[in-house]
């Protein structure tokens, strides 16, 4: 969102609540002519306020979850410098948020594409259940070069991965095991993945230890 | 870009992106970042119970280095903020650890001991659950005190 202050210094909103605000002047305005004409309007009230807010909280979750994955990415806690460079690609580019370049490896630009999925539902003892469509993974299994989908959950701002490759079956993903978390040990794995697959020139990888 | 610009560049983001999550995790009504140096960095608006806003603006400062209990800035940046008629927060994030601290900026602080010509110290407290806290009962006082005056 661009706003342009009294003073005509561009500023971003990079967070606000309000941006639901709009969704529900709309339920409640629907409300309203409902009360004027029902015939005309049957009352949506209730059903649409729970979307408004279903959506807010939807949109609120997803922009932090790209953000704990920029952060993830590169924490570089345990490393002299962080493995890997994201480059977010915008809410228009299709199937794919993330372009991420592996750094550290002199003379070569590797990289690898993902799509993040949020949510706030507490990971099972196993899994963390993610929302993933046919469509998402075909189109994943379609792009040459590694591709990876992960999972934020955004409470306790833990990223999970889970590989997109030859053999993963063209149906919505749900979950990904909890050993793929991206802990130090993961994403160093992860950046020897990436790093092995670009010499051997295929389309995708027919392996990976985030199968 | 040479390294060098890629490895600022990524100190940079990684506390922006820090400052913003915080600032998110307590619920902000808004945090603002402006596209052009401004006087600060972040302008944050956090819900009071009274159904007002309570704005403030924010310099983020960002360190690879561990942080001590204090941080130095430039007195110029200082005396700009502290006396500004906005509360103004440093906020400084160890990229390398992962970490958040934050000050008020205080015109008392100019006359701290480690201070100098150039640069002042400003003495940091590092964000937990219990700095959050209190952070909003500084941002209540720090309302009552404007409204007394």
């Amino acid at each position: 969102m661009r706003v342009v202050c009294d003073a005509h210094i561009p500023y971003r909103l990079v967070n606000s609540r309000d941006f639901g605000q709009r969704a529900r002047i709309a339920a409640e305005r629907c409300q309203r002519l409902a009360t004027l004409a029902p015939a005309r309007y049957p009352s949506p009230s209730k059903i649409d306020r729970r979307h408004a807010m279903t959506s807010e909280l939807r949109d609120v979750t997803g922009f932090r979850g790209e953000k704990i994955v920029e952060l993830c990415l590169t924490d570089y806690k345990t490393f002299p410098e962080p493995l890997f460079r994201p480059a977010h690609l915008g809410e228009k580019w299709p199937a794919i948020d993330y372009l991420v370049e592996l750094t550290s490896i002199p003379g070569r630009r590797l990289y690898f594409f993902a799509q993040v999925k949020s949510t706030t539902i507490a990971p099972s003892s196993r899994s963390l259940r993610i929302s993933t469509k046919k469509k998402d993974i075909e189109r994943l299994l379609q792009i040459p070069g590694p591709t990876y989908l992960l999972g934020v959950h955004e409470p306790s701002e833990r990223v999970f991965v889970r590989s997109v490759h030859i053999g993963t079956p063209a149906r919505a993903i749900t979950s990904i095991p909890l050993h793929y978390e991206l802990t130090a040990g993961n994403l160093k794995q992860l950046h020897g993945e990436v790093s092995s697959f670009w010499p051997t020139g295929h389309h995708k990888s027919t392996v990976s230890r985030f199968a | 870009m040479s390294a060098n610009n890629s490895q600022a560049q990524m100190v940079g983001r990684r506390a922006e992106l820090m400052a913003e999550l915080f600032f998110q995790s307590l619920d902000a009504a808004y945090v603002a970042r402006f596209e052009h140096a401004l006087a600060f960095d972040l302008l944050v608006g956090l819900s009071n119970p009274q159904g007002g806003i309570d704005n403030f603006a924010v310099e983020v400062k960002a360190t690879q280095q561990p942080v001590r209990s204090g941080f130095r800035i430039s007195r110029k940046i200082h005396e700009r903020l502290s006396h500004s008629n906005t509360p103004a927060m440093l906020l400084v994030a160890d990229v390398k650890q992962d970490r958040l601290y934050y000050a008020w900026l205080r015109p008392e602080q100019a006359a701290a001991s480690r201070s100098d010509r150039d640069t002042i110290v400003v003495p940091l407290t590092e964000i937990d659950e219990g700095a959050k806290a209190r952070l909003r009962e500084e941002l209540a006082a720090q309302r009552s005190e404007a409204m007394a005056a």
